[in-house]
């Protein structure tokens, strides 16, 4: 049941939130905008389509968009993002974040294989994103595991320990944190522009500069799936905040994460119309702000054990 | 051909030292010299316990792929060199091996003292530029300073209990908090951890890649070798040891890699991040000492072991990428970054086994080092759950800096791979560059299987180490799963690579239409590194001169000039003037000595005369 629910959301929700945030930001600048469903049209055509390769790369290049994309393939099946437990088991808060690091290391070492100036600019800034991001990211998910007593993210959001009345504090500020630690992670709008048509001041799209056809497409559906989590770990911490006047019914409970997943897509597309990029060295500001909101987390969860 | 010979039966040496230190485990040796071979104060006596057995299987494991690495390595060097070399190096395994067996501080003394002058002549038998020098002696004062330290410990340590034999002395009583303290600085120098780091950039630099391996894989190791062998504080209740153990491994742990950073030298990288795991090492014997005065059993257990497994771990990885960077050095003929550049298609072994190493520094899971870094989180989360709310909110701050100092050291390691093996080459040298020779190859691969077996076998492995070393029992987390899976996905990248699609071309690099990319239109070190550097400038005294100028300055500039600079403050600051102010100082006590034996005859006389006075007071 749980591998079902897994991957038939793992093949839609991502690319679906995607194609939503697109709409409901050209719906917000008066634009007609592509259809929900483009992304899926994107990667069918990608993977149709003749790729280039540098002739100074190495092999390198395609193995790392491949152990890119499979550690979020891996982690799409292994992090409770939605209300049930994953469908293989689970993997624990350290190795969530290293995961992550993984995956970044390899998109880091071929985006710069190419020995392109684009592609390494974006490497470096990529870099200093994940160093500022980190810390955030982790006392974000270590605040909710000293709730819960346990280092496995399946445990912490199980929904089944008991509801006390601080802990929503705790889980909203670790939400917060965690959507903020997306932004930027996912190079969203106050830290980089998506849309942006200077790769000089890109992050994700310069890195992946020189991936074309299939290769852009992993890269593509691994970016896909890593917005899809993080949406949906700070959905599940939003959502057990407010645990104590929620249905235990699961599957009224799977409806209400998707639905706060695409909500947070709204969010976004809200966010992106309305914000500018920031400067970049201003981008550490920003980031202080989940810091922040992580400390908060831990500090609340703190308390709340003594 | 001698030189063949003799690593030879280094090889030989090595397979026999690994049995005897397996079979050591479950039968301890002890086997004393008679009469006639006396050292004054205590007989010559050797034996093992289970510390110094594991300890020595990590030493002849990396001696064994150093028997096998460096013939090829010193190829062309002179007889002179080479005798030099192998004497050095054949004396400096021995003398740790002497070290880890010894069983009493006479002999333990002794052995370390040629340890540490062994190495010192390895550091220095490259002596081709001043820096080597100023190297050697750095090092060799540092040796100075530790060996003075861990005498005096072991004098105190003597005064009290009335033997030199390590297996009378008990350094975890409140009583013997001076040697015991005294001994812990001497091995805090000697590790290299923060403030005392200052020699392992300079030592590792200038040594031979293969020694540097041996020195950072083996050598560092032996002072918390000697920590953990002695039991220091174990039982002692003040909570001040501990933490001074956590604060300064903290600091190392990320001083060692923020420095790493800007480094542009592979070798001073490799240096920096040693000091890196030496703090992550001491960090966890200090979180091992908090949870037993906490009397939480299991997880001062899994701390010891997390600590003894990232030691061994450290060792296997960071030899493995000093000797790459041997590799590098005798194929490309440098190790600065700057010089370095496409080697992955020219040297594509080295380049592998370099991404392993890699791997397990940066603590990329499923590799060695992040199992024993894992176990470090794990049993920092269960301190954050203790009883003790300062505990509680030090452990969250300490896994603060542990994923910070990871975060740097993956930057660090992407900008080295990248630098030294991606991209086009920088210079004609790398260009010229070919893949080392088999034997090379051999020695980094036996590293790099070990890395990978550690890595495989880290939960069983960690569950030997708790029954051997009679530990309490925990459950360490298993990578297990997480291993099928990545065996799965290298199958997925070897499929696919076997499978080139067919629509497939190659071209040259996007550059916007400008023109051919030309070897230095591609990121530098320092670029690379340069937005986190500035985050850290106060730290590093990081400054950019730019300098644009020409006569139309801002369209086309004739001259473009950017120049970063960082600056140890701790070498500037601190040790500087300290080293200046000893030499004012010597200079002024040379004056007592005159070279006149008359006064010589005066301070005897004065000597004599205190005597009769101290006599007469008591």
């Amino acid at each position: 049941m749980n591998i079902a629910v897994y991957t038939l959301s793992a093949l839609l929700v991502p690319f679906l939130l995607i194609g939503f945030v697109q709409k409901a930001k050209a719906q917000l600048q008066n634009r007609v905008g592509a259809s929900v469903l483009q992304p899926f049209f994107n990667i069918f055509k990608l993977f149709g389509k003749n790729q280039i390769i540098s002739e100074d790369s190495s092999g390198l290049f395609r193995a790392g968009i491949l152990v890119n994309f499979c550690c979020f393939a891996y982690l799409i099946w292994s992090v409770p993002w939605l209300s049930f437990s994953p469908a293989i088991s689970s993997v624990d808060i350290f190795l969530f974040v290293y995961l992550l690091a993984t995956a970044r290391f390899f998109s880091i070492l071929s985006a710069l294989d190419t020995g392109s100036p684009f592609g390494a600019f974006a490497g470096s800034r990529e870099a200093t994103l994940s160093f500022l991001v980190e810390p955030a990211m982790i006392l974000s998910l270590v605040a909710p595991s000293i709730l819960t007593g346990s280092s496995s993210l399946e445990r912490i959001f199980s929904f089944t320990h008991q509801v006390s009345s601080q802990n929503p504090i705790v889980w909203i500020f670790a939400g917060i944190s965690l959507f903020l630690v997306a932004l930027t992670d996912l190079s969203r709008m106050p830290v980089d522009d998506p849309t942006t048509h200077l790769e000089l001041t890109m992050v994700h799209e310069a890195m992946t500069i020189e991936a074309s056809g299939r290769n852009l497409a992993l890269s593509e559906i691994g970016y896909a799936f890593k917005l899809a989590m993080f949406f949906g770990l700070s959905v599940q911490c939003l959502l057990h905040g407010i645990a104590f006047c929620l249905p235990s019914d699961q599957w009224i409970l799977l409806a209400m994460s998707i639905a706060g997943i695409f909500s947070l897509g709204l969010l976004l597309a809200l966010l992106e119309t309305v914000l500018v990029k920031l400067k970049w060295t201003k981008c550490p500001d920003f980031i202080a702000y989940s810091l922040t909101m992580g400390l908060f987390a831990c500090i609340a969860a703190l308390g709340v054990r003594a | 051909m001698w030189c063949f010979l003799t690593s030879g039966m280094l090889f030989i040496a090595s397979i026999l030292g690994i049995i005897l230190s397996i079979s050591s485990i479950a039968a301890p040796f002890h086997y004393s010299l008679q009469f006639p071979i006396y050292l004054g104060l205590a007989p010559v006596e050797f034996e093992s316990d289970t510390t110094s057995s594991i300890f020595s299987i990590l030493l002849f494991g990396l001696s064994l792929a150093f028997s096998i690495f460096s013939p090829s390595y010193l190829a062309n060097k002179n007889a002179n060199e080479l005798r030099l070399f192998w004497s050095g190096s054949l004396l400096f395994i021995a003398s740790m091996a002497g070290v880890l067996f010894s069983g009493n501080a006479i002999l333990f003394l002794i052995c370390w003292e040629i340890m540490s002058l062994s190495s010192a002549a390895l550091v220095a038998s490259e002596l081709l530029t001043k820096n080597t020098a100023k190297a050697s002696l750095i090092y060799l004062s540092a040796t100075r300073v530790a060996t003075t330290l861990l005498a005096l410990g072991f004098l105190c340590a003597n005064n009290l209990f009335h033997s030199w034999n390590f297996s009378d002395w008990h350094l975890m009583r409140q009583e013997a908090l001076i040697p015991a303290l005294l001994i812990t600085f001497g091995c805090f120098i000697k590790a290299g951890l923060w403030p005392f780091h200052l020699w392992v950039p300079y030592a590792y630099f200038a040594a031979p890649a293969p020694v540097a391996g041996l020195m950072s894989g083996v050598m560092k190791k032996i002072p918390i070798f000697l920590l953990v062998h002695l039991l220091c504080f174990r039982e002692m209740a003040d909570f001040w040891i501990p933490s001074f153990f956590l604060a300064l491994g903290a600091i190392s742990t990320l001083w060692g890699m923020i420095f790493a950073l800007v480094q542009t030298d592979l070798k001073k990288i490799l240096a920096y991040s040693s000091v890196e795991n030496v703090g992550l090492i001491m960090l966890a014997l200090g979180a091992h000492l908090v949870s037993l005065q906490l009397h939480v059993a299991n997880l001062a257990s899994l701390f010891l072991v997390a600590a003894i497994f990232h030691l061994f771990n450290h060792g296997v990885f960071k030899s493995l990428l000093f000797f790459a960077s041997g590799s590098i050095y005798q194929n490309a003929h440098s190790t600065n970054l700057n010089n370095l550049g496409g080697l992955a298609k020219r040297m594509p072994g080295t380049f592998l086994l370099f991404l392993f190493g890699t791997m397990a520094l940066c603590s990329l899971p499923p590799s060695n080092g992040f199992y024993s870094k894992w176990l470090i989180y794990e049993g920092l989360l269960q301190l954050v759950n203790s009883s003790n709310i300062a505990v509680a909110v030090c452990s969250v701050l300490l896994i603060c800096v542990l994923i910070i100092a990871g975060a740097l050291s993956l930057a660090t390691m992407a900008k080295v791979v990248s630098v030294t093996f991606l991209g086009r080459t920088r210079t004609k040298l790398a260009q010229n560059a070919t893949e080392c020779s088999e034997f090379m190859i051999v020695g980094q691969g036996i590293l790099a299987c070990f890395c990978v077996l550690l890595g495989l076998f880290s939960a069983p492995i960690c569950l030997y180490l708790v029954q051997i070393l009679k530990l309490a029992s925990f459950t360490p987390p298993s990578l297990f799963q997480f291993t099928i899976f990545s065996v799965f996905c290298i199958g997925i990248v070897y499929v696919s690579f076997l499978k080139q699609p067919k629509k497939s071309s190659i071209y040259s690099t996007w550059e916007c239409g400008f023109g051919n990319l030309t070897r230095r239109m591609q990121v530098n070190p320092e670029s690379f590194s340069q937005p986190i550097a500035a985050l850290f400038s106060p730290l590093l005294r990081y400054r950019i001169k730019a300098e644009v100028s020409g006569k139309d300055r801002r369209h086309f500039p004739e001259k473009v000039v950017a120049e970063s600079t960082t600056q140890s403050v701790l070498e500037s600051k601190i040790y500087t003037p300290l080293v200046q102010a000893v030499a004012v100082l010597g200079k002024h006590i040379n004056r007592l000595q005159a070279g006149s034996i008359h006064i010589y005859l005066f301070y005897l006389l004065i000597t004599l005369l205190l005597l009769v006075v101290l006599e007469l007071v008591r």
